[in-house]
């Protein structure tokens, strides 16, 4: 791998940092001042006057970016409208329950994803298959927020065996988890599919198979290996659905995490607090571009110092 | 040998009714009822207006939270029960059936046609144009573009135009990138050459040859396209982001619904089955597409 | 020279005949092309190659000009030069009063009426969705000629004189052979009516009998529409049959030209006298002494100094590595080489 086309990726995940920052930065401000909307109706001129300036409000759009800019390359993600925390301490505060939801559903999801992609590939076109493909896209159109309530429906409401909302215990964290792993193992077990298809039909696994290497063994040295580029592609790009539907997932199930810390505080206009999730979820997207760019370019060595492959071009 | 196969050649001109039949054969069951569920979607957005059996905000406060037809209570002037205000479920149902199929259509073809447009100005000009278009391409991939539009929403309020275009730029990259691999892709090949030899415009050789001859990957685009923008509206008008009372959309519908598990659970299931539905028929039926025009995927 | 009375082709004789009346009509001087086959970056120079370099020739109105070469020797870039598809780096190509190398956009398109172009790949430059007679019908629309009806009528006409049966006219280009592609693509090119065609290879693809009947519907609509031609093959057969004149080809220069029936007869480059040899001729009693060429054409991309053929010339002396010999005429034969003259 070429130090340029690391450099240049580096370089464009920055960029790309700094474009949604930016244009979340101005999009948002557009859409009227916060302060009238957070405060009461009935505070005098004053009061407003006092927090537009105390919030640095009153000052030109660019002004307001630019001593934004400069507070974010200090750490500094301003302080929240509504009980005047640091933003970047409150979002850090719900992060790890965010990152436990996450991380059990990624691993539910791959745990049962990739052996069921696996089983399908190797059973092609026998009912085993045409159940597994059934399941993926079952599982995908599946809405999360509608697989949530119907387990709501039945676990706590129904059988009253699993706590609907909150995240004390470990039963807490079924539904959720459940619910986040379900649609993205679909997925997973359908790109996992069609990578060992992929593979399966090339020419060195006929020759591996010629050579009389066992089932088994072709499976673990020679098809799985090569059908992981793909799926880690892929699981890369889809961080950003992940965590589109945790911030659901989080709704339904009042998980205390980012996504429910994030529809609490659009509904309050906090702007530090949602421009601090914002960026800490594109920071999360792009780092898994990244991840799955440097990797890709180190497991296939067919990549140009721009990052495309050849075939593209 | 020429003459014997000018005989043996006689091909038919094809009709309409030809390519249907030729398409429908081999179908599986599953896309048959895919296509009757996506059939009757259709159906109800255009003819909603005139199947309600009431007005969908029409409120009754003497017969709420009325159960729907299996269960016990149930009345037929209500098939499918009311709400809590009194409204009749089937009705709002319909409309908000019409609403969401619709913006997810509007969305869809927004971003269809932008992403296309864009795809081929990119293959047209090269250069810088297509570098700029690309960079575009690869930021829009990498925003979190659902938690983006739902800042923005709650922010901006409630404006249906806001929401259209948030929709309408959700997934039109996608769009771009296939668009604009496929034109460069088709400029290489003879024809789009040959008729620019023959004295044909730009405008024209993409128009009448280009853009008939990459519509099927478009397509099949699309039908994956479009039960994710059904998701992205039911899921932020379940927040209570996208689509707000007085309106009414499966996923506004569902998400009032879930206040009511306990005492009346169908008011969020009934929805809820519609989305399910709706997104799983066009899944099915967007993946045989692909399966018959993606000749990479024919062996 | 030839001029052109009309007057259907036998198939088999030359149609080579004695006028000098006849008015130029595609004239090109010192044309030359080069190609990129690497890319300079900071640390490297970008290389380029010759496709063409420094041809000229004329073509005459109602002529057919063969051009010969082994693939890879520029024929197809001097084609593309010669026919306005491609724009020369230096040298002019003037067609009737028209400089090709200068027109743009509706002026270029304007030209298209006049100057038709046949590629070798026929199947692709077919648009595989659409049936063919409104293939053939599309010249007309794109250049707005006539009213929609008599195109529908001109295009039935040219599928009938290219021997296209009706049955087949609502086909799309996969549903026919190769030899009926080439035919809605020689119908296509030919219904503006053009003044010159220029045929790439245009029958390398097919069948061998397959190409006697494409050539002989060429030579049929070349006397109809009283066509000028530029034929490009590799094929010295073919090029025999139907050109008035040839150029022999090598690494981007012309190295012999003059009419048919004197460069076939009486070849003086030894790359002509190496390639005819090496044509089969079906009558044993005329077996001929072959002289087969030795080895592969060097690579374009880095030409030998001085003859460019001296590296497998029967013939090379020190003076061949050296200087460059230039095209000289002899009447209206000319030749590249030093033994031009004394050559047996």
């Amino acid at each position: 791998m070429r130090p340029t086309y690391l450099l240049w990726k580096t370089l464009r995940a920055i960029l790309t940092m700094w474009l949604v920052v930016t244009f979340v930065f101005f999009v948002l401000r557009l859409t009227g001042d916060p302060v009238a909307q957070l405060l009461p109706d009935d505070v005098d001129q004053n009061t407003i006057d006092f927090y537009r300036h105390l919030w640095g409000l009153d000052q030109p759009i660019l002004v307001q970016y630019w001593r934004y800019m400069v507070a974010l390359t200090q750490g500094d993600f301003g302080i929240s409208f509504r009980d005047n925390q640091d933003a970047l301490q409150l979002v850090l505060s719900r992060l790890p329950k965010t990152a436990l939801l996450g991380f059990v559903s990624l691993v539910f999801a791959l745990v049962f994803g990739i052996p069921l992609g696996v089983i399908a590939a190797l059973k092609k076109d026998t009912a085993v298959d045409r159940f597994v493909v059934g399941f993926a896209v079952f599982g995908f159109s599946l809405p999360n927020f509608f697989l949530g309530i119907l387990l709501i429906l039945a676990f706590s409401l129904h059988l009253r065996i699993l706590p609907s909302s909150g995240s004390d215990s470990w039963q807490h964290l079924i539904m959720p988890a459940f619910t986040l792993g379900t649609a993205f193992g679909a997925q997973i077990a359908r790109y996992t599919r069609s990578a060992m298809i992929d593979v399966l039909n090339k020419p060195y696994m006929r020759t591996a198979e010629s050579k009389g290497a066992g089932d088994l063994l072709r499976l673990y040295r020679h098809a799985l290996p090569n059908a992981a580029i793909p799926l880690i592609t892929i699981i890369g790009l889809k961080m950003g659905e992940l965590i589109g539907s945790a911030v659901i997932t989080e709704n339904v199930f009042a998980w205390p995490g980012i996504g429910r810390l994030l529809t609490f505080s659009v509904a309050a206009r906090d702007l530090a607090v949602v421009q601090c999730i914002l960026m800490i979820i594109a920071l999360t997207m792009v780092v898994s571009n990244l991840v799955v760019d440097i990797l890709y370019g180190w497991l296939d060595p067919r990549i140009r110092a721009d990052g495309t492959p050849e075939a593209a071009r | 040998m020429s003459a014997v196969s000018d005989t043996a050649a006689a091909v038919p001109r094809r009709t309409k009714t030809d390519r249907i039949r030729r398409l429908t054969t081999g179908m599986p069951v599953s896309v048959r009822l895919s296509l009757v569920v996506l059939v009757i979607m259709a159906l109800v957005t255009v003819f909603a207006r005139w199947l309600i059996p009431f007005e969908f905000d029409q409120m009754d406060l003497r017969a709420r939270l009325a159960p729907p037809f299996p269960l016990e209570g149930f009345d037929w002037t209500h098939p499918l029960g009311t709400d809590k205000l009194g409204r009749d479920v089937l009705s709002r149902l319909m409309i908000a059936t019409q609403t969401s199929i619709l913006l997810a259509l509007l969305g869809t073809l927004i971003g269809a046609v932008l992403g296309t447009l864009l795809g081929f100005v990119a293959a047209h000009f090269r250069g810088w144009v297509d570098e700029a278009i690309s960079t575009l391409v690869d930021f829009q991939a990498a925003m979190p573009w659902f938690i983006i539009a739902l800042a923005i929403l709650a922010f901006m309020g409630n404006s249906m135009l806001v929401f259209l275009l948030l929709m309408g730029l959700y997934g039109w990259e996608r769009y771009a990138r296939i668009t604009r691999g496929l034109v460069f892709a088709a400029r290489e090949q003879g024809y789009a050459r040959a008729v620019e030899a023959l004295g044909g415009r730009p405008a024209v050789i993409y128009r009448r040859h280009v853009l008939p001859n990459i519509m099927s990957p478009l397509i099949v685009q699309l039908t994956i396209n479009f039960p994710e923008t059904i998701l992205f509206e039911t899921s932020l008008s379940f927040l209570g982001l996208g689509i707000r009372p007085p309106m009414t959309s499966l996923g506004q519908m569902l998400g009032e619904g879930r206040d009511y598990l306990v005492t009346a659970w169908w008011l969020a299931v009934i929805p809820g089955t519609i989305i399910f539905l709706t997104t799983l028929s066009m899944s099915i039926f967007g993946d045989w597409l692909r399966t018959r025009f993606d000749p990479s995927l024919q062996d | 020279m030839s001029s052109l009375v009309i007057e259907k082709a036998e198939i088999g004789t030359p149609r080579h005949r004695d006028a000098v009346s006849s008015p130029t009509l595609l004239a090109a001087e010192n044309l030359s092309r080069s190609f990129v086959y690497r890319r300079g970056s900071l640390l490297r120079r970008e290389a380029r190659f010759r496709a063409v370099d420094d041809v000229s020739l004329t073509l005459r109105e109602g002529e057919t000009l063969g051009i010969v070469g082994e693939s890879g020797c520029g024929k197809s870039t001097l084609g593309r030069l010669l026919s306005g598809l491609a724009r020369p780096d230096a040298g002019s190509a003037t067609f009737a009063d028209l400089s090709l190398s200068s027109l743009s956009g509706q002026a270029w398109r304007a030209s298209r009426r006049d100057i038709q172009v046949i590629f070798q790949d026929t199947a692709g430059s077919l648009d595989p969705r659409l049936p063919i007679e409104e293939q053939v019908r599309e010249p007309l629309d794109l250049h707005a000629i006539g009213t929609p009806e008599s195109r529908v009528q001109a295009a039935q006409e040219m599928l009938d004189a290219v021997r296209l049966g009706r049955h087949m006219w609502g086909s799309v280009p996969g549903e026919l052979s190769g030899g009926q592609q080439q035919r809605v693509v020689i119908a296509r090119a030919l219904i503006l009516k053009p003044r010159l065609l220029v045929c790439d290879e245009p029958v390398a693809a097919l069948d061998v009998s397959i190409q006697a009947q494409i050539i002989s519907i060429l030579q049929d609509m070349r006397s109809r529409l009283g066509l000028s031609m530029i034929f490009i093959s590799h094929d010295l057969g073919i090029v025999r049959h139907i050109a008035d004149h040839v150029a022999i080809m090598y690494l981007g220069q012309i190295v012999e030209s003059g009419p048919s029936e004197t460069v076939f007869s009486d070849p003086a480059h030894p790359y002509t006298r190496a390639l005819i040899s090496a044509v089969p001729v079906p009558d044993p009693k005329r077996r001929r002494q072959r002289r087969l060429l030795s080895g592969d054409p060097p690579s374009p991309h880095t030409p030998p100094p001085g003859c460019r053929f001296h590296t497998r010339c029967p013939l090379k002396v020190e003076r061949c590595t050296s200087e460059e010999p230039r095209l000289t005429l002899q009447g209206a034969h000319g030749v590249a080489c030093h033994f031009a003259e004394v050559a047996p």
